[in-house]
């Protein structure tokens, strides 16, 4: 069982918080003297952030119109809030810490772009995009919006980048970036929850179920070598139990769940 | 008379109803919260059970 919106709502009410609040500043000494494989290690996941957040802040946008339920819509409009504030920490890291120039955020993303893995621009800057135009011209496809955006990208994508950015910042050198990192990790699972309880409403097909396997899989290889693979197999197990649980993994692949986890 | 309490994850959502269980996660329907492995974690998100909470009926 998995709570419904005015569960969520509330939740996403009581863990808000403020991305300029947090002195990013104070961090950029040590991330100038960090080992420069660490560095660059951290460079190209920070940059995927700026990236993905950006557009899963943009992407989320015809979802809310397309829940039949207020309820849902309510909670949608409340993730979309989450969203934003990601994306504003993601933009404040690229100017403060990666070092992008340029007035505004826009010009600030061209340059960490060309930081980031390709995967995970296409994944971002394409498939969501697609899928979130899907939505909008037909709400009936929300199901496969959410099954790609918030069991793929934010179940699978942007948690196995968090793991292994949290992981890279454990020893305390970046305290700042980390807790800031830590406050999206938070919220990404509620929202993670969330999604699964849209498609349990919205009963996907079969067939969508099968391909959130696939694509779950081959996902995890997004973010290339920078993803340590005892990350990318937790990411999987947890992936593949969280639809073993909710009776959306065919029967068969049970088994498997039960060792992996 | 089996315990009807449900837990909620305070990170995702998730219920644990100990009517149902986690078969996945190895615990049987029947096993109230407080008899659950302390290792067992979120099937959602991966919490551990400290981060469930005793979820107020309404």
């Amino acid at each position: 069982m998995i709570s419904g919106p005015r569960h969520f709502a509330a939740l996403a009410a009581r863990l808000r918080w403020d991305p300029d609040t947090i002195d990013l500043s104070a961090d950029v000494d040590s991330w100038r003297s960090l080992e420069p494989r660490r560095r660059q290690r951290l460079t190209i996941l920070l940059a995927g952030f700026c990236v993905a957040e950006h557009h899963v802040a943009g992407e989320l946008r015809p979802f809310e119109p397309a829940a039949r339920d207020p309820g849902m819509a309510a909670v949608f409009a409340a993730q979309r809030a989450d969203e934003r504030r990601h994306a504003r920490l993601f933009d404040r890291v690229a100017a403060l810490i990666l070092g992008a120039p340029g007035p505004d955020a826009r010009s600030r993303r061209q340059f960490v772009r060309a930081l980031a893995p390709a995967p995970i621009l296409e994944l971002f800057e394409q498939r969501l995009s697609q899928a979130a135009s899907a939505v909008a011209a037909d709400p009936s496809r929300l199901g496969e919006g959410v099954s790609l955006y918030h069991l793929i990208l934010e179940g699978v994508v942007l948690t196995a980048g968090q793991r292994a950015l949290l992981a890279e910042l454990e020893d305390g050198t970046l305290p700042r970036l980390r807790h800031g990192v830590e406050l999206v990790e938070r919220d990404e699972r509620w929202h993670v929850g969330f999604g699964l309880r849209c498609m349990l409403d919205l009963r996907p097909e079969p067939a969508t179920i099968a391909s959130l396997l696939r694509q779950g899989e081959g996902a995890l290889d997004a973010w290339g070598p920078v993803v340590p693979a005892v990350i990318r197999s937790r990411v999987l197990a947890q992936h593949r139990r969280r639809l073993a649980a909710f009776g959306l993994l065919p029967a068969d692949d049970h088994v498997a769940v039960g060792r992996a986890v | 008379m089996a315990e009807t309490q449900l837990w909620i994850c305070e990170l995702c959502g998730y219920v644990y109803d100990p009517a149902e269980g986690d078969a996945d996660g190895g615990v049987k329907p029947g096993m109230t919260f407080d008899d659950i492995p302390d290792d067992w974690t979120c099937p959602v998100c991966g919490a551990s059970k400290d981060d469930f909470s005793p979820q107020d009926s309404d």
